[in-house]
């Protein structure tokens, strides 16, 4: 009878929450039991060893060496090739993808360009106030969701770290008083104390409104209403930002992806700034992916910039709009892919993600996905946290590293990475 | 004339996508999850939309045929799911910045031909 071993501790990737207290039972190689996951989390590590990629070259079935030749050929003959994904892997991992970058000229950008980038954007502009999630949930008295609904994207987020958390000075919800304002009633508004219906695209307005009334201005009104919100009710929230002790707002993408983008973030970091001459005022994204608050710290750690950067010259530049994938497909700029733990087949607007059926396009991925359909080159890789190790940044960067408890056929994506890396290196 | 009246879609997350998005992105699931817009029951009452029926969505850079489904939202918002269907919708006008606009993009509702619930 095969042992049956039990293992505690383990790190769900799915999401930037990054939860470290999963627990699961291993019987012959197969997951068979999982404690303190949420539903997404479940499904996960039910689904961790089914539909596995095969290394594949022009739908064919290959050696793996042959996949990974033809990707370094591939990188080599490219004049410009985008590198792209990288918030699902590993920072040893996205270190070496920046060599590579860095080896074949290429442009490097992570999924950050399509969720936080334009709020790290704002960071470079006016700096951001943060703090870990550890001190949020002992010390928050008042805590904001902005475009964020955590209860269906970070299912545990509430219970570990913010509204239902047991902290060390708040112990539970009754301590915080919780604010959401989104333009719809999310399950995450269904939480919250209060709810406020913001008018959509209209978050700047609403932010700068709430710096004015922070200041002491009043601002010019044609309806008694701002963004939806009458006035009256905004001068209440002032007054309640002005109060807290240890305020802390979680944004989503409801802030980057409307129409100011990076100007919504920069306003809510700027009324952050306004806030910490009354008390102590924080602010954090809700980042989505396991480890896209790592690809974006790796990149800065090897670039000098977060994402969004080429390497045309041989020395880093940096250019949102310009060096970030769906400028880049959508333009029709490269001449080749390489992605990295991504499925932008799935997550990019069509246009963009549809010229990579035009361009040798390289997938390294554990799982079949709709990019490993127009891939010339598939790569089979560990999973991370189950069968691979390494180092992963949760949404408030804090590095936890990633043990593996299953054996796996397949290399992990850093070591994939590394021998295309040296089959370009030292062609 | 209501195949003028515009609304703004929002693409999201939500628990389902997620859930189905990590067991197969080839699934049937994940199609399903991801192809399917909630409206508020006001503008399905005003077009004579019944829950599950299919309508097209159209914006300045493309169409999709999604079911419908009632939800508490705005008469002013629109709102899927984000997935490859959503992503007919959005378009690449990045405004100089690398981000979509997922949150922001204007689409109107067309009701199927010959459709008779």
């Amino acid at each position: 009878m095969s042992e049956v071993k039990k293992y505690e501790n383990i790190t769900c990737t799915f999401c930037g929450a990054l939860c470290d207290n999963i627990e699961v039972e291993v019987e012959s190689n197969q997951i068979k039991k999982i404690k303190n996951a949420c539903a997404i989390s479940r499904k996960k590590y039910m689904h961790a060893l089914q539909d596995r990629t095969i290394p594949m070259l022009n739908g064919k079935e290959c050696d793996y060496d042959e996949a990974i030749s033809r990707a370094a050929d591939i990188l080599k003959n490219s004049k410009n090739p985008l590198i792209y994904g990288l918030s699902s892997t590993t920072a040893e991992a996205q270190k070496t993808a920046v060599k590579i970058a860095e080896l074949s000229g290429a442009n490097i950008d992570s999924t950050s360009s399509v969720c936080h980038g334009p709020g790290t954007m704002a960071k470079q502009l006016v700096g951001m106030v943060t703090a870990t999630l550890g001190e949020i949930k002992n010390r928050s008295d008042l805590m904001i969701f902005w475009g964020a609904n955590p209860v269906e994207a970070h299912p545990n987020h509430s219970k570990r770290y913010t509204m239902l958390s047991e902290g060390l000075f708040k112990k539970n919800r009754s301590d915080r008083e919780v604010i959401v304002f989104d333009v719809r009633k999310t399950p995450t508004a269904k939480m919250a104390d209060q709810f406020f219906e913001v008018e959509p695209g209209k978050d700047f307005e609403l932010l700068m409104a709430l710096r004015m009334l922070v200041n002491g201005k009043e601002p010019e009104l044609n309806n008694n209403q701002i963004a939806g919100i009458d006035i009256e009710d905004l001068k209440v929230i002032a007054e309640k930002l002005k109060n807290a002790k240890y305020g802390s707002i979680f944004y989503g993408m409801g802030l980057t992806m409307t129409g100011a983008k990076y100007m919504n973030t920069w306003a809510a970091m700027s009324l952050i700034r306004d806030l910490n001459d009354f008390g102590r005022f924080v602010m954090m994204p809700m980042r989505g992916h396991g480890n896209v608050a790592g690809s974006e710290i790796t990149m800065a750690w090897q670039t000098g910039y977060p994402f969004a950067v080429n390497f045309s010259r041989a020395y880093p530049r940096y250019n949102p709009g310009e060096y970030t994938a769906v400028d880049l497909l959508a333009n029709r700029e490269v001449d080749a892919a390489f992605i990295i733990a991504s499925d932008p087949a799935a997550n990019l607007p069509h246009q963009a993600a549809a010229y990579l059926d035009e361009i040798p396009t390289i997938v390294l991925d554990p799982h079949w996905n709709l990019t490993t359909d127009k891939a010339e080159v598939v790569i089979p890789s560990a999973l991370k946290g189950i069968t691979a190790s390494g180092t992963v940044y949760r949404m408030d960067h804090v590095p936890l590293h990633l043990r593996s408890f299953l054996e796996d056929e397949w290399p992990d994506d850093a070591e994939a990475l590394v021998k295309i890396g040296e089959l370009i290196e030292n062609d | 004339m209501l195949k003028d009246k515009k609304f703004t879609l929002i693409t999201g997350r939500t628990i389902k996508q997620g859930m189905a998005s990590v067991s197969g992105k080839k699934n049937k699931n994940y199609k399903n999850e991801t192809a399917y817009v909630q409206l508020s029951s006001s503008i399905m009452e005003e077009y004579d939309i019944h829950e599950g029926e299919k309508v097209i969505l159209k914006s300045d850079s493309g169409s999709a045929e999604v079911e419908c489904r009632s939800a508490d939202l705005s008469e002013k918002i629109v709102f899927m799911a984000y997935g490859p269907t959503a992503n007919k919708l959005i378009g690449t006008d990045t405004g100089g910045t690398g981000m979509p606009n997922s949150k922001s993009k204007i689409v109107i509702i067309e009701k199927k031909e010959g459709s008779n619930h």
